[in-house]
């Protein structure tokens, strides 16, 4: 009964002539001797010659060919249920490319936050009234026939504009 | 049956589809499309059922691939998918519908090429083969569902038992049992049919 239970394991492996010569010795040793075991072999083997009639469902082209449209039709109608206002061009953009296209707008986004808060910042306002003003001292001195240096002018706005901020921004 | 060389095409079709080549699904799905329907069929027996699930089936794929890691091949990845509709499809039906219900004619008109040139055309051999096929399927049709998948798997797919297990989601040793099972049923029913070949 051991060896029964043993043999059966192996029979279908034996059968397709893929087990260890070591254990085909034993297996049909006991084949000799058990008939039951002899049953299960016959049965397998019979099994095993009708999975070879198995002939594989030959399709006309015409099957193929409708199938294939069909199948490119449902393609299209899934992609536009999945992304129904970009339909199926976005898709098709490569995925590596996919991270960057949502990158950009945020980035630009990011960029005019920056600007903005730049521009509008105090510090940002005051530096550009210092500007204005070193023009403007600029402009005088060559009206009065002297030429300063970049260095005397903007020692000379450092000056004024430490004494009184207040007068830059009234002056405008 | 797949050879690992068309085991690496598949893959880099994958990884084309991948990159966005929308062509390289058109390949895969060439490439495949005619042994896995002849394994859905296999499952389910009806023309219909079998390209409507198979059409399912690609369209998962086309859905899925994006998230496929090539930790197992393409065919077992894709297989496992089938494998899915085909038990819900059957799941749903309740088994209703039997499988392998219809006549060779009748698949004749639904696309599949004739296996003999016209209904005249019946000598003896013709007529043993259609009738050992027709007595095949109906053998396959008394098996449960994880023997058959086994079965048809290792013999009409052709593939190891390693792979039968990988796609089954099971251990070797009951992918074993599976198709032992399967086998000898299927002999036994086959029996008076293949003595007579022999
Ligand atoms: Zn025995």
């Amino acid at each position: 009964m051991g060896m029964c239970f043993f043999v059966k394991r192996k029979l279908l492996d034996f059968a397709e002539g893929d087990i260890p010569e070591c254990q085909a010795v034993q297996v049909r040793a006991h084949l000799e001797s058990c008939p039951a075991c002899r049953g299960r072999l016959a049965e397998i083997r019979r099994g095993l010659q009708a999975a070879g009639l198995h002939r594989e469902t030959q399709m006309s082209e015409d099957f193929w060919k409708k199938f294939d449209v069909e199948l490119q039709k449902k393609i299209f109608e899934r992609e536009c249920e999945r992304f129904p206002r970009t339909g199926r061009r976005f898709v098709w953009v490569a995925s590596v490319w996919r991270p960057a296209l949502i990158a950009l707008p945020v980035l630009v986004i990011m960029f005019a936050v920056a600007t903005h808060l730049r521009v509008f910042s105090p510090a940002a306002r005051e530096e550009a009234l210092v500007r204005d003003a070193a023009w403007l001292m600029d402009e005088a001195s060559d009206e009065q026939g002297t030429l300063s240096s970049d260095d005397d002018i903007t020692a000379d706005i450092e000056i004024l504009y430490l004494a009184d901020p207040s007068a830059f921004r009234e002056n405008g | 049956m797949t050879t690992s060389a068309d085991a690496q095409r598949s893959l880099e079709c994958v990884r084309r589809f991948q990159e966005g080549e929308k062509a390289a699904f058109d390949e895969l799905v060439r490439m495949h499309q005619r042994q896995a329907y002849g394994f859905v069929y296999s499952l389910i027996g009806n023309v219909e059922d079998a390209a409507d699930i198979l059409q399912e089936g690609f369209l998962r794929a086309y859905e899925g691939l994006g998230r496929f890691r090539g930790e197992s091949g393409f065919k077992t990845w894709f297989y496992r998918i089938l494998i899915n509709l085909t038990r819900d499809m059957l799941r749903r039906r309740g088994r209703s519908r039997k499988l392998f219900s219809y006549s060779l004619d009748e698949e004749d008109e639904n696309g599949a090429a004739k296996s003999v040139p016209d209904a005249t055309w019946r000598p003896d051999k013709a007529a043993q083969e259609h009738e050992c096929e027709s007595v095949l399927n109906g053998a396959l049709c008394e098996l449960s569902d994880r023997q058959r998948e086994a079965f048809s798997l290792r013999y009409f797919q052709g593939l190891k038992t390693e792979e039968v297990a990988h796609i089954l989601g099971c251990g070797v040793p009951t992918a074993k049992v599976h198709i032992f099972r399967a086998v000898r049923h299927i002999g036994r029913i086959m029996g008076p049919y293949m003595d007579g070949r022999s």
